[in-house]
This record gives structure tokens, C-alpha cells and sequence, in this order.
């Protein structure tokens, strides 16, 4: 049979399934876990072990459970890193179902199946998975899977725009739903104008099929074919005519469908997915559920450890597991009784904290296990510092405590005697209101942890994402200086704008413009958790990032980010230090991309071009021309044009008044 | 690693807390008499995916039973629950003689293992109930539980389902326990 939809670009797409693999297993009552079914292909990794994850502990006394866990996890070499050659890491979805059944030998069936993807949001395959589940249970074959298959990569993502990194963090923090509608019209309209070539060329081809037809007997077939043919787009024409209206359409995600016996699954695929954000957990959830707590010594002299007891014994939990992630401790989410698909949620959004949001340091999702179970123990012991146990920290969800273990050893060389006698004297000093504290334990040291005032019922999951990033970020901005200032040279930023720091702050990495002192005691007090990072897998990854950002950023030679900083946090700038961070942009930023990698380190959530736009009312009019030629730069970005709308009324006149005055 | 953990146990719980592992062939009843000796009822039960783990209170001692899967593919996992190990229930199903044999060899390689050395064993013969059960004296021929010399063992009769011989089995774990 002759089908021209099929056939095009068959080929090419084989690489971009949507999903890679459906597995199937059974717990069959006499042999235990078996993984029945692979589709199309055996995925590589050993059966048994499949079997075991995909039917996790107490599945035989709830209904239905999900667990996640990912393939290809490549555990690093003796130096630590891990290769970024080989397969590429793939999430899995699994819903295992217990059907409690009278007829049948020892009263239940309990069958699982999963979807391998490259895709962080596997959620989205939740609804067909249930489907099909409850398919192969009426009809157990591997044809099932096979259907499943087919319809999960018919689901057409080809107008879903691919945005870049700098266009994620736009639209992530962006209130403007719309922020990039011309890139979805774009791929819309070009998918319009192919249907169309396609169909005319169809009409050709049923033309001459059935001028050939006439002479044939088989008519009835391939009018079959055409009429169904005709029944699809006739279904998709609407969908067209509405074109206008969904111009409103929310494009922080792309709606698309599956069709999956028969029904039309609706799927929403968010766009402004970080690199190291895995399905949709809660990180809210995290929070709430140990913040709440002291952490708990476990032994009754635990003495501080200097990578993770940032301020003390004091340590603010969360704080704690964010030290932890970030220098790479062997985390354990314990959840006795829990669902595995809840435990799994914590786990994500743990990989989720430390990575910063998602989207500032990579790696641990390649040693996060979201469900484990003791099987998988001796996989997890070749990951340092995986996240799933044998630990260093132990997070347990029932009672939201956090145990570090008390055989975690102390780095080599480290100070701990002097921060504890440090901390002695502390907790000496605040043993008589230690009892009422419960939520405030920062500040101490001068530095805010700033968890404590973190009302999480008020703030929406995105801007407590956005706080993680800030957190990492400044994390990360210390890196550099500190590892320098220490060894004399670091892979993470450039010596040359480091050793500038005291002459002119502009260039420099100093945190807060022109204030050597704040930085140096903001560095000491990051300075073990720095040593703790320094040599991680996330430290490795940050260093290959670092390059590539290098080799491929558009804006080169000035930090765009320290000088946002500037403008945004300091009053101290002289006329000169403001005017050249001015002069520095308008030189460097002159292409699209350049826009567009500016526009994503002034986040809409933090006040967009504000920053910037002060510039107009500078009493220099030197600076007032520089920031006019860069607002019309940035106005002539699709994005850009939108912050300009977005900034106040005043900005906006100021912008359109000193533009005349500059072009007359 | 294991020993540190039921060194903080006893530290923590006095003696009075008792780490116990019941293993047994598939359908032997390891379910049923966990649930029966935490709720004192007959409970319906399906197979065990990975493990049930309960604690039962009896005579001051408090049981921290758990109770893992028996099923063919599942039983190399089983190794994985020896740390701490102080008792080790094994149930039989005393009228299933077709698969006495395959019990037997599971349980030399349970307790071969350096792990469970210093630990106690009772077997359960469990189902006595049914018309064709093995009798304790039976059972224990069968296992070769005579030719295990360095061990403190105990064979009891029990029906999973009544409840019958299950308290006189933790009285015998109870009264055996070695206090370190």
C-alpha cells in the first residue's frame, strides 16, 4: 500500500522518537519480578534489574504506584568526572497496578509498564501510560506495546519552537505568556504551507490512482484510504480557521495531542523546561516538608561538618541538604510506607535544589535515583554521592528530619576544630533561647541564609525556583574568585577580569560593586562549602559548561551579568564606573542574540529593563545616549520589543522623548 | 556498617528490641502470620512485592519483623536483609512436600552466610491445618536441621490462619536472644 503521509521524513526522524522504549513487567506468584516485554528492542540494561524497578517495594498493597528512574547513568572514573560520550540519559515513567482478582491464583495480578524518553517532562506520558496499562491487561501482548508506541512518536512536536538557553530564562521569568508567539507562528505557518504541498500533491497522486484504478479491480481499497485521508483534514481544517484566536493561547507551553485508541489525549509540553528539572515534582513540597526541623545530630557530640554545618549547629535544614548536594554527600530520601511515586517526587526536586533551579550547575540528575530499592545497591555504591543508601544524609519524609550520618568522616585538613570550638561558643552564647528559636537560624555569620523568611504557602513554585537559582548562582560566583585567590588560577571565570578587581569594579567578578570587605567575608563564609564543591561532579560539569558558554556566547569580553549586578544593587558607582558599564554595553551588544543573551540576565520577574532604563534620567548625557541606542537595539529583538512594552509608562516616554531629541 | 547499626539499636531500645527476618519459600504463609501476629487476624493476602516490615510487641520484647518476598527470581535479594539480623523465621509449608527439598536448600544458603551466623532460628511448619501436613519431627528431617551443630534452633507447629503456635515461636525467639 502506498501511504505518501508516512513516508515523509521517515528516515530522518528515527533519532527524535519521542520515546525510545516501552517496557513491560509482571510480578508472576510463583518466580517474582520479570520483565516480559521490551518494545522494540531490549533497552541494554540487565532484565532482572528492570523488573525490579519497575515493581517496586509494596506495590502488592496499594492500587497503583509510580516510580521513575533514569538509564544510561555513566558513574565517573577515578578522577571523578564522567564521560560524556556513550548513550544518552533516559528518563523513565512506570505505573505499576495491583488488580486484586478472586478468580486467579493468590488473588492478584500485579503488572507494570514504562516509557524510556529523552524527554525531562516525562510527566506528560502519565495519562496514555494509564491507558495502555489498562490495556494490556485485557489484552496482554506485545502488540499493545507496539500500539503504544506508534501512537506516543505520532505525536507531533515539529511546531514546537527549540528555544535557546538565553530564551528559556526570558520566558521562565517572563509574566508575558506571548513572550516568543512569533516563533510558534513561524514553524505554524511553514507546517500550513507543507500541508498544503502535501495534499496538492496528493490530489495528484489519488488522481492518477484512480485513472489507474478504472482499470483496476481493487478500487475499493485505496478510496478507503483517500476518504480517510479526507476525514483528517477536514478534522485539522478547524483547527486552522481558528488560527487568529489562538494567538492568546498560553505559549509557556505547546499543546499538542496523542491519539491513543482512538482517544485524543490532550498534552501540554512546558517550554521552559532547565536542563536538570525532571518531571513535575513539587519543590515547595521539599521545602515544607524539612524546614520545618532542627536537624538532628544523630550521637550526641556530632561535631559540625564544615561542608555541610554552614552556620553551626544552627544550620537551617534546607541549607544543610543544599550544602549536602553541593558537595556531592550521599543523600537518602527515606519514605517507609510512602508511595513510591511520592518519594520519587522529593528526589527530584532535591536534584532540582542543588542543580539551582534546574539551570545552573548539571549533574545531579546522572546520580539521582529516583525510586531504588536494595537491589540496585551496589550500582548505587559506584555513584559518589548519589542521591537515593548508604549515607551521609538522611532525609526522612515521615517524620521531615534530616539525620547526618555520624560516620561521615571530615575532609582532610579541614577546620573543623576551629568551628566547632567557634560554634561551642555559640550555641554556649544561644543555649538560653535556642529552645524557643525554631525558624530563625541565619545570619549569624553576617551572610543571610535567607530560608528562614520563607513563607512557602505565599510564594508560587516559580519564584521559589528563581530564589534557588539566585542562591547557586551566587554560589557559583564565588567559585571562581575564591579557587584564584587560593591557587592562583581557576577553569570557572577569567583570571584576566579577576585580577582587575581593585582597580576598577566594573569589570571585575566582585559581588557587591566596589566593597572589597563584603566579599571577602561573604567568601570566607562559603569559602569549606567552595572546598567541598571544588572536585564534584557538578564542579567538572561547571568547568566543560564555563568553555562551551565561552566558545559560544555572543557577548564577549565583559560579564554582562556583574554588570547588571552593578546597576541594580549599587549606589556607590562613580559618573565614570556608570558610564562605562554604558559604553560596555552598547559596544558589545549589537546583534539579536546579543539582545536576546542580555535580555535573559534582566529576568521580568526581577524588574526587567528597570535597571537599565535609569540610564535616561543619568544627569551625563553621554550615558542617556548610550542607553537609547540600546533600547533601540533591544526594540528591535521580538522579545526585547515586548520588555520595552512591559517597562512603566515613564520609561517608555523617557525613551521615545530622548530619542527625538537625539535624532534631531 | 551492619554492626554499628544494631550497636545503635540496642543503645537506643535497651534490649528489649528485637531485629527478626522471615523468609520461606513463595505461599508458605510469611504474610499471614505477620499480619496475624500484628492484628491478630487472618488477613487475605497476595504476594509479597519486595517486603512487608511490621513490629509486634510480645512480652516486653518489641519485634521488628520483616518480611521479604519468596519467590524464585526474588530470593538472591533476600541477602540484603541479613544486616542486623538477630532472628531468622523460616516458614515451611508443611503439606507442600513436593518442595520440602528446594526449602531445605534455601535455607543452608540463608544461614552459610557469614551475616547470619550468630543468629537464632525458628522454623514455623506452618499450615497444619491441612489434612497432609508434614509433622514438626518431619520437617525438621527434611530441612537436615539435625546436622546443624553451632546453631540454636527450634522447630513449632503453627497455622498461619488461627494463629495457632505463633506466640509460642517469639516466646522461644524471646527467651534465646543472646544479650551482647
Amino acid at each position: 500500500m502506498t501511504d505518501p503521509s508516512g513516508s515523509g521524513g521517515d528516515a530522518g526522524e528515527q533519532s527524535q522518537l519521542n520515546v525510545e522504549y516501552i517496557l513491560l513487567a509482571e510480578f508472576d506468584i510463583d518466580r517474582g519480578a520479570i520483565l516480559k516485554h521490551q518494545y522494540p528492542r531490549p533497552t541494554g540494561a540487565d532484565d532482572s534489574h528492570l523488573a525490579e524497578l519497575m515493581l517496586p517495594d509494596g506495590a502488592h498493597a496499594r492500587e497503583s504506584d509510580w516510580t521513575m528512574f533514569f538509564l544510561n547513568q555513566k558513574a565517573p572514573d577515578e578522577t571523578g568526572k564522567v564521560t560524556q560520550e556513550g548513550p544518552p540519559l533516559l528518563y523513565v515513567l512506570n505505573l505499576v497496578r495491583t488488580k486484586h482478582d478472586k478468580e486467579v491464583r493468590r488473588g492478584a495480578i500485579v503488572k507494570a509498564m514504562a516509557v524510556c524518553t529523552r524527554h525531562r517532562f516525562i510527566h506528560i506520558y502519565q495519562a496514555i501510560l494509564m491507558l495502555a496499562l489498562e490495556n494490556y491487561y485485557r489484552s496482554p501482548t506485545v502488540d499493545t506495546l507496539a500500539e503504544l508506541f506508534a501512537s506516543v512518536n505520532a505525536m507531533d512536536l515539529t511546531c514546537m519552537p527549540q528555544l535557546s538557553r538565553h530564551e528559556i530564562t526570558i520566558l521562565r521569568f517572563s509574566d508575558d505568556q506571548n513572550m516568543f508567539e512569533e516563533r510558534f507562528i513561524e514553524l505554524e505557518d511553514e507546517k500550513k504551507m507543507l500541508e498544503s504541498l502535501t495534499r496538492d500533491s496528493e490530489r495528484l497522486e489519488i488522481a492518477k490512482d484512480s485513472a489507474l484504478a478504472e482499470l483496476a479491480p481493487s478500487n475499493d481499497e485505496s478510496s478507503g484510504t483517500s476518504a480517510r485521508r479526507g476525514t483528517v483534514s477536514d478534522t485539522a481544517a478547524p483547527g486552522r480557521m481558528r488560527m487568529p484566536s489562538t494567538r492568546n493561547k498560553d505559549r509557556r507551553f505547546f499543546d499538542t495531542e496523542i491519539v491513543y485508541s482512538g482517544v485524543k489525549l490532550p498534552i501540554r509540553v512546558p517550554m521552559t523546561v532547565y536542563p536538570e528539572e525532571i518531571s513535575d515534582f513539587s519543590l515547595i513540597q521539599l521545602l515544607t516538608t524539612f524546614a520545618g526541623s532542627l536537624p538532628t545530630p544523630s550521637g550526641s557530640g556530632r561535631v559540625s561538618h564544615p561542608h555541610l554545618d554552614s552556620s553551626g549547629q544552627y544550620t537551617h535544614p534546607i541549607i544543610l541538604l543544599m550544602n549536602g548536594l553541593l558537595t556531592q554527600k550521599r543523600v537518602i530520601f527515606l519514605g517507609h510506607g510512602k508511595p513510591a511515586g511520592e518519594v520519587a517526587n522529593y528526589v527530584l526536586a532535591a536534584v532540582a535544589l542543588g542543580s539551582g533551579g534546574g539551570g545552573v550547575l548539571r549533574g545531579f540528575a546522572n546520580r539521582a535515583f529516583p525510586y531504588t530499592n536494595l537491589t540496585n545497591l551496589d550500582t548505587l555504591l559506584s555513584f559518589p554521592g548519589y542521591i537515593a543508601g548508604w549515607w551521609d544524609l538522611l532525609c526522612n519524609i515521615n517524620t521531615g528530619k534530616i539525620t547526618v550520618s555520624p560516620a561521615l568522616a571530615l575532609p582532610n585538613g579541614s577546620t573543623a576544630g576551629h568551628s566547632k570550638s567557634q560554634t561551642d561558643s555559640l550555641r554556649r552564647s544561644l543555649d538560653s533561647v535556642s529552645l524557643s528559636r525554631t525558624r530563625s537560624f541565619s545570619s549569624r555569620e553576617g551572610k543571610p541564609d535567607k530560608w528562614n523568611n520563607l513563607d512557602t504557602e505565599f510564594i508560587p513554585g516559580p519564584a521559589i525556583r528563581s530564589k534557588v537559582e539566585n542562591y547557586v548562582r551566587r554560589f557559583m560566583s564565588l567559585v571562581p574568585l575564591y579557587e584564584f585567590e587560593q591557587r592562583g588560577t581557576t577553569k570557572l571565570g577569567d583570571p584576566g577580569l579577576i585580577t582587575h578587581k581593585d582597580k576598577s569594579s566594573i569589570s571585575g567578578y566582585i559581588i557587591s560593586a566596589g566593597d572589597k570587605e563584603s566579599r571577602e567575608r561573604e567568601i570566607s563564609f562559603y569559602q569549606s562549602r567552595i572546598e567541598g564543591f571544588i572536585g564534584t561532579q557538578a564542579y567538572h560539569n561547571a568547568v566543560t559548561d564555563y568553555q562551551s558558554m565561552q566558545a559560544s556566547s555572543f557577548i564577549r569580553g565583559v560579564d554582562i551579568a556583574h554588570m547588571v549586578t552593578c546597576l541594580r544593587n549599587s549606589t556607590n558607582l562613580d559618573v565614570n564606573e556608570v558610564e562605562a558599564i554604558y559604553k560596555h554595553l552598547d559596544e558589545q551588544v549589537v546583534t539579536n542574540e546579543q539582545v536576546t543573551e542580555l535580555l535573559a540576565s534582566l529576568p521580568q520577574s526581577q524588574g526587567g529593563l528597570h535597571p537599565l532604563a535609569y540610564g535616561f534620567y543619568h544627569p551625563s548625557p553621554k550615558i542617556r545616549y548610550y542607553t537609547v541606542r540600546l533600547f533601540e537595539k533591544i526594540e528591535c529583538n521580538q522579545a526585547g520589543a515586548r520588555y520595552i512594552r512591559s517597562t512603566n509608562f515613564f520609561h517608555q516616554c523617557a525613551f521615545s522623548n530622548l530619542r527625538h531629541t537625539f535624532t534631531a | 556498617m551492619g554492626g554499628s547499626f544494631s550497636k545503635m539499636l540496642s543503645k537506643l531500645f535497651g534490649n528489649k528490641e528485637m531485629r527478626i527476618l522471615m523468609l520461606g519459600l513463595d505461599a508458605a504463609g510469611k504474610t499471614t502470620i505477620l499480619y496475624k501476629l500484628k492484628l491478630n487476624q487472618s488477613v487475605t493476602t497476595i504476594p509479597t512485592v519486595g517486603f512487608n516490615v511490621e513490629t509486634v510487641t510480645y512480652k516486653n520484647v518489641k519485634f521488628n519483623v520483616w518480611d521479604v518476598g519468596g519467590q524464585d527470581k526474588i530470593r538472591p535479594l533476600w541477602r540484603h536483609y541479613y544486616t542486623g539480623t538477630q532472628g531468622l523465621i523460616f516458614v515451611v509449608d508443611s503439606a507442600d512436600r513436593e518442595r520440602i527439598d528446594e526449602a531445605r536448600t534455601e535455607l543452608h544458603r540463608i544461614v552459610s552466610d557469614r551475616e547470619m551466623k550468630d543468629c537464632l532460628l525458628l522454623v514455623f511448619a506452618n499450615k497444619q491445618d491441612l489434612p497432609s501436613a508434614m509433622t514438626p519431627a518431619e520437617v525438621t528431617e527434611k530441612l537436615g536441621l539435625h546436622r546443624m551443630r553451632d546453631r540454636q534452633w527450634y522447630v513449632h507447629p503453627s497455622c498461619a490462619t488461627t494463629g495457632e503456635g505463633l506466640f509460642e515461636g517469639l516466646s522461644w525467639l524471646s527467651q534465646n536472644i543472646k544479650t551482647p
